[in-house]
Order: C-alpha cells, then structure tokens, then sequence
C-alpha cells in the first residue's frame, strides 16, 4: 500500500513558475488539443517537435525530471512491451518507436499538467465550463461541492482502505505471493470495508454540512475568481500553433 | 512468547517528510506473560510500535524479536506471526468482515487448517470467553452490535486462533463507562487465565495502573518504564505529564497536609473511599472512647 | 423572554421502525444557559441532538428554537444560523481546502457579504486560537485543533446556542480540555451551551443536568444534586465520578460536605479538618 504515496501522478506540486500561475483552461485546452494530436500523428518528425513541446512545458515548469519520471517509471516495461511487440511480432519499425513514444508523452504532459494544476484550480476550470448548465437545471452547484469534498478526502480514503488492508493482514490474509483467486476472494471485504468507512464519513459530513446551511450555488472560495490573461492567449496560441504544425506536416 | 525491539527506527513514509521520525532506536524487552500498557501524546509512536509486534509496519533499522520471529526492514511472510500476535485495531469496523459473528470468526480459523469440527469449537469457546453467548450472538452481524458488543466480537475471532500475545489499541475508545470497565475485566481475566502477553495502547491513566507496567512513548522515544507495583509510579507518570486521576489528586493533598505518605497502598478510586471510610469511623470512635 | 430551546411531547422513531427512540421529550432551555445532556449509549442522545436544528424532524410534537418550529421548512436556515453544532468526529467535519474558508463556509451559505465574512472569520478563528494556522490544511492538524475549527464555523455564524454532541470523547485529555474551557468561554459571553456527553466529570460546571435513559429524560437537576442521586445514575447505566462517590460515602459516614467545595484541595482540607487529623 506504500506504493500510493509514491505516486506523484495526479499529485499537485505548489510553485511559481509560469506554468503555474496560468489559469487552468487555457492549460486543459493545450493539454487536450496535445493529447489529440499526439495521439493521431503518424511521423518521427511530429513526434519529435511535440517531444521537444514536453520538454519545454516542463523546463518553464520548473519541475524536476526526478519527479516527473517517477510519476512514469513504472510504467516503463509496458512501453517496452510495446515497442517489442510492434517490432518483433508486426514488424513494424516506425510503430515500434512510434507508439511507446506517444504513451510517454501522453504521460508526461498529464504529469505536467497535475503537477502544476491545484485540484482546486482544476474544480474551479471545470465549474466555469460547466456554469451555463445551470439553466437548463442541472444541479452543477452539488456536484462541483461533491466532487471537492471527495477530492479532499480522497488522502483519507486511501488511509481508510490501508487501515481495512491491514486489518485483513492481521486477521491472516496472505497477500504475497502470487494465489490470484485468493487475492480476489480478499477484494470483497477490502472493498466492503472502504464502502463502509466512506459511508460513514459521508454520513457526518452530511450533517455537518446541513447544519451550516448548505447552498450549492453559492460562490464557495471564490471559484469564480478565475481571470485569464495575455499569457492564457499565447497559450491558446501555442495550442492553434500545435494544429497548424500537423496541418502543415501531414497535407 | 518474550517481545523484544531492538534500536527500532521508523519515520512516516508521505510527500512531506515528518517533523519528528515516529520511532527513534527503541530498545525494550517485554517478558512472557506480562501486561504492559503503552501510553502517550498522539503521534508519539505507541501506536507504530505497537504495530511492528504483528509486522503491520516494517522498521526502517534495527530489529523486533517476538519469539522466534524476527521483524526487519526486509523479513516477508507473517502469516504465521499474525496468527501468534493478536491485533484489536481502534475501529473494530475495520475488523469485522463476515456477515454473521460466527462466520467472522471462522474467517481467522480457517487459516489454521484444522478440521471443521475443531473450527466450531474454538470458534463457540472463544465466543463465551468474551462473554458473548453462542445462542444469542452467532447469527447478528457484526455491525449491528453496540459499541461494546463488536469490540467483543472483534476480540473473539482474534482469541479464537490461540495466539500468545495480544495487541490492543485503544480497545475502551468510544465505549461507554460501564463497557469499558468490563473490556478491561475480560483483559485481565486472559492475561491471569492463559498467560497471554498483552500490550494495551491508551491514554486512560485508570486503565495504565491495572497492567503490570507502563511504556511512556514521546516524540518517538520510550521516557518512562515503570512497573505499576513500583513506589514512585505516580511522580514519573506525573513527571511524563500525565493526567492524574482526581483521586490521586485528592491522596497527594492529603498525603501534603499528613506530612507524610498513608500506611496503606491505595491504588484505585473505591480503595481511597474505603480508606477514608475506615478513617472516619477510627475518628468516631476515638472521640467516644 | 423566549426560551432558546423549546421540545413539548416529542416523540420519535425512524422510519419503517416500530421502536420509539424518543418518548414524551419536555424541555425548556433558556438563553445564557449551560446544560449538559448525560446518558449512555442507547439512551436516544443522539437522535435528540438531531432533533435539535431540524436533521430530523419530531414523529409526534414539536420542537422550537427561540420560537421557530424545526419541522418548517422555511425557517430551517434561521433556525441552524441561531444553533449550531460541533460533531463527536472530529474528522469528519471538514469541508473545505483550509482552516480559514472552513469557518467561511457557513457564513458564505447564508449570503453574507463578503467584507462581513472576512471580519467575522478572523474574528471566530482568533476565539479559539486558531489565526496563526489559517492557511493551513484542516487534514493536517490534530484531533484537537479540529474540534477548535469545528466549533470556529459555528461561532462565525453567531449562534444563540452552540451544542457539542460528545465532542470530546474522541479527543486526548489535554484536548478535551481545551474544548471545555471553550465551552466555558462561551457561557460566559452569554452564549447557551448545550454539552452532550458520557463523561460525568464534565458537567460540574453546568447550570443544569438532563439524565436520559431509555429515549426518556429521566431526571432534570444541577450537576450536585444529580451526582449525589446513585440510583438515578445506575438506572441511566452511567458512573458517577469519584468525587461525587466520595462526598456520598462520607455523607453516609456521617460526615457531610457543603456543595460548594468542588476543588480537591478544598476537599482535601475539609477531610483532613473533620476526621483525618484525629
């Protein structure tokens, strides 16, 4: 269970770097066009121009290449895996490079971007889309308010499901060793026990909440405190620059 | 089964480093059959010692010996160390996992690989040695059990595979005065009855002073070894900052305005009542003789 | 003056359930009180508590704060801005990414105006000495400190009456007591607090007791004539604490000790006056 707190994947690193200051959309918004492009480009030229983009996002990040390569090493044999088997087996030279390449910096823009992205930033890029749902009735209210506060108890969670974890070890549940059919006989009371405790906490916090007067469509930490500048432009910029390249390049 | 941490380190394993390590080169010896209870502040590190008993946590250097057993940074399998060392987790919520309290039971037992004839009856005797009878409580689940009752039931598919030690942390939190004192009754009753080492985790003076011994664990360190027998067991349980119960408040003023200690030992509430009691009457009838 | 907190023949039960958990409830609390509540586990405390701001409304009967009828829908949001309270887990309280937006919280729900919300949190977070840990994350700070943050929403929200459903029992002693000390911080600004608790050294300071037993109110006295009351308090499953057994084995001794003494030493130097010194 010690491996969760390695992770560095979905974790938000506080800085002042540039990156981090922008506003979150305009960093999904090149994130997602990245990742599309990415994902469809068919050429080592591409592939190293959006390689060299990481780098850069990364480099204006300030971040350490320690860290965001442990947000991917483990996942380093897969991408082995592929390229092996885009090589050997469908013979496939350009594939085989092609295709472990794109999964890497998939990975390593989604590190990037959550490093660099507080949960609470990333609520309130998603509460701003989402905002002109609310006439057509949508309770965006709720579920921004629901899906912040299980954001924040989602460390707790992790604690909760360790503590049901080491309970079944203390009862004599043998998880080493590689019996799969035993393992899954033991993921029924892991997974009743967190259902458990996340239902009990969903209960206090329920009251809690309700006996502050919950609103759901008040404006709660400033949410709509959002403001995008001229650097959001050279972002969205970057991210129609990104389009033009594999224009150009493939036509 | 003697228990034995040798220079014992541990810090919390998280993004941020800790400020204090949770265990720093701990050494203690726990002999065979003795009633230790482990006390201090909240991060202290009583809980994380406790939890390297059973191998739950993995020291980062140094050594826990419980029995044959060695526990280090590297030792793997302890499956049959779990089965010797007994672990009543705070929540019992976590523990409980059949739906019946007899087939949570049997969830332990089965691991012994013994036959389903002698499952039943360790199961059955373990129910009546927590004082949970088989009629009444073998088919209720476990989670519809009083705050007391799942502690119990808990504890029974625990004592039901027999083990030689027997960890508990915080087993009276959250239970009312009257559960609480029969908990600790029960406790007690198994380290007198079966000779079962027990090493009890709280924050309740009253409860620390029916052990054999006290372990006060600050900032990742043992401060104080006392022996609950010993004279001076109040000044270091003081000296640790400890709350003292009321009455022992009350023995001290007393003890103060004497000018000098009682001749009686008086260990708990009602014997300082009975005392006084006794004292009254003594006064009563010098005056009338 | 109108009481603070009014319950007239209320019973409950959950729904779909045959038992009742609260039967023939009559309480009449008024402001500037300090009551505690005391019972075992069973004897329907809890449900009371939820009874109180409208969490859940009466089977039978009615209860009112400070005259507005919990089971109106309308008036739930005075009614939970007038009483507030502290939950029994400290953990499960928190809502929000910071000590300081914590306490804003229900300010902001109730439509303050932003430059009042700023001046009242601080305000509430420097009641409980919490300002220097404002920005601080409410995960990363002990049980304590939590129930201290807990009990800051509700102040910020200026409340009549502020009730602590067994907020100690999961704290350490140190803890526990500064949670009192609050509690008698607040009696004193003239705040009603209503403590509900198990443990019977903390009601020596209220002005009255409610023993509960069974979904009943068993007996309504001050905390001496309470404690002195040792059938009351076996039929109600709970322990009297020392003191109170003591002031009762000497009374049956002979030798009586006035109400007021509640210090030890003071009763330390009236025992050794009357008997010990002989």
């Amino acid at each position: 269970m010690n491996v969760l707190h390695a992770l560095p994947l979905g974790v938000y690193l506080p800085g002042d770097s540039l990156i981090h200051r922008l506003d979150p959309r305009s960093k999904l918004a090149f994130v997602s066009v990245y990742l599309v492009l990415v994902a469809v480009i068919d050429s080592l030229l591409l592939m190293s121009i959006y390689g060299s983009v990481a780098l850069i996002v990364i480099l204006l990040a300030r971040l350490s290449f320690a860290y965001v390569w442990r947000g991917i090493k483990g996942l380093l044999p897969i991408l082995l895996l592929l390229f092996l088997y885009h090589l050997v087996l469908n013979d496939q030279g350009i594939q085989a490079l092609l295709i472990p390449s794109k999964l890497f910096l998939l990975l390593v823009m989604i590190t990037s971007f959550s490093l660099t992205t507080s949960p609470h930033m990333l609520i309130s890029a998603v509460a701003r889309l989402l905002s002109p749902l609310r006439r057509l009735r949508v309770p965006v209210g709720d579920m921004l308010f629901v899906l912040e506060v299980a954001l924040l108890y989602l460390p707790l969670l992790v604690e909760d499901a360790s503590n049901v974890f080491r309970a079944l070890q203390a009862r004599g549940a043998d998880f080493s060793g590689l019996g799969i059919l035993r393992h899954i006989k033991l993921l029924a009371p892991l997974l009743a026990g967190v259902f458990v405790a996340a239902l009990r906490r969903a209960e206090s916090l329920a009251a809690s909440v309700e006996s502050r007067c919950f609103h759901p469509d008040v404006s709660h930490s400033g949410h709509d405190s959002l403001k995008q500048g001229w650097r959001d432009g050279v972002v969205y910029g970057c991210a129609l620059f990104l389009v033009i390249i594999y224009g150009g390049a493939t036509y | 089964m003697e228990i034995v941490f040798e220079q014992v380190s541990y810090s919390y394993k998280g993004l941020q480093p800790a400020a204090t390590p949770a265990l720093q080169h701990v050494s203690l010896v726990i002999p065979s059959g003795q009633y230790v209870t482990l006390m201090g502040a909240n991060g202290g590190g009583k809980s994380t010692a406790a939890q390297m008993i059973n191998a739950l946590i993995l020291p980062d250097s140094g050594e826990v010996r419980v029995g044959e057993f060695r526990i280090h940074r590297k030792s793997k399998r302890h499956l049959q160390l779990r089965q010797k060392v007994g672990f009543l987790f705070q929540n019992p919520k976590y523990q409980l996992f059949g739906d019946t309290v007899y087939r949570d039971i049997l969830f332990g037992l089965r691991l012994m690989g013994i036959s389903e004839e002698m499952m039943r009856e360790k199961a059955v005797s373990a129910m009546e040695r927590v004082g949970l009878s088989y009629e009444e409580f073998a088919d209720v689940s476990p989670h519809r059990l009083s705050g007391g009752q799942m502690r119990r039931a808990a504890l029974a598919g625990i004592l039901a595979v027999e083990p030689d030690v027997l960890v508990l942390d915080e087993p009276t939190s959250g239970l009312d005065p009257q559960s609480r004192q029969e908990i600790l009754a029960l406790l007690k009753r198994l380290n007198r009855e079966l000779g079962t080492t027990i090493v009890h985790v709280t924050h309740r003076i009253e409860e620390a002073v029916e052990s054999d011994r006290i372990l006060v664990m600050q900032e990742g360190e043992v401060r104080a070894d006392v022996l609950t027998s010993s004279d001076d067991l109040w000044a270091q349980l003081s000296a640790q900052g400890l709350v003292i119960p009321p009455y022992r408040q009350l023995m001290q003023s007393l003890e103060q305005l004497q000018g000098e200690p009682f001749s009686a030992a008086i260990n708990s509430e009602q014997q300082l009542i009975d005392f006084l009691k006794m004292k009254i009457r003594e006064a009563q009838r010098g005056i009338t003789s | 003056m109108k009481p603070v907190l009014e319950m007239s023949d209320v019973w409950y039960r959950y729904p779909m359930r045959e038992d009742w958990m609260l039967k023939g409830i009559d309480v009449r609390i008024d402001q500037g009180e300090w009551v505690s509540v005391v019972g075992a586990n069973g004897s329907g405390k809890s449900t009371w508590v939820q009874l109180l701001n409208g969490l859940l409304r009466p089977t039978q009967g009615k209860v009112f704060v400070h005259g507005l009828d919990t089971s109106e829908e309308q008036h739930l949001l005075k009614i939970r801005q007038q009483l507030g309270i502290v939950f029994q887990d400290p953990d499960n309280q928190v809502v929000r990414m910071t000590v300081w937006e914590e306490v804003a919280f229900g300010l902001r729900n109730i439509g303050v105006p932003p430059a009042d919300v700023e001046e009242r949190v601080n305000q509430a977070l420097q009641m409980t000495d919490l300002y220097s840990l404002r920005d601080r994350s409410p995960h990363t700070l002990s049980g304590g400190q939590k129930q201290r943050l807990a009990a800051s929403a509700v102040l910020a929200m200026r409340p009549r009456v502020v009730v602590f459903d067994e907020a100690t029992s999961m704290l350490d002693p140190w803890s526990a007591q500064c949670l009192l000390k609050i509690m008698d911080d607040l009696r004193g600004s003239g705040i009603t607090v209503i403590q509900i608790t198990q443990e019977m050294e903390e009601i020596l300071n209220s002005d009255r007791v409610f023993v509960m037993g069974g979904g009943q109110i068993l007996e309504v006295g001050c905390p001496s004539d309470v404690l002195r009351d040792q059938d009351l308090l076996q039929k109600a499953g709970l322990v009297p604490p020392f003191v109170a057994r003591l002031r009762e084995a000497l009374a049956q001794e002979g030798v009586s000790l006035p109400d007021e003494t509640t210090s030890l030493s003071e009763m330390a130097e009236l025992i050794w006056k009357s008997f010990l010194s002989k």
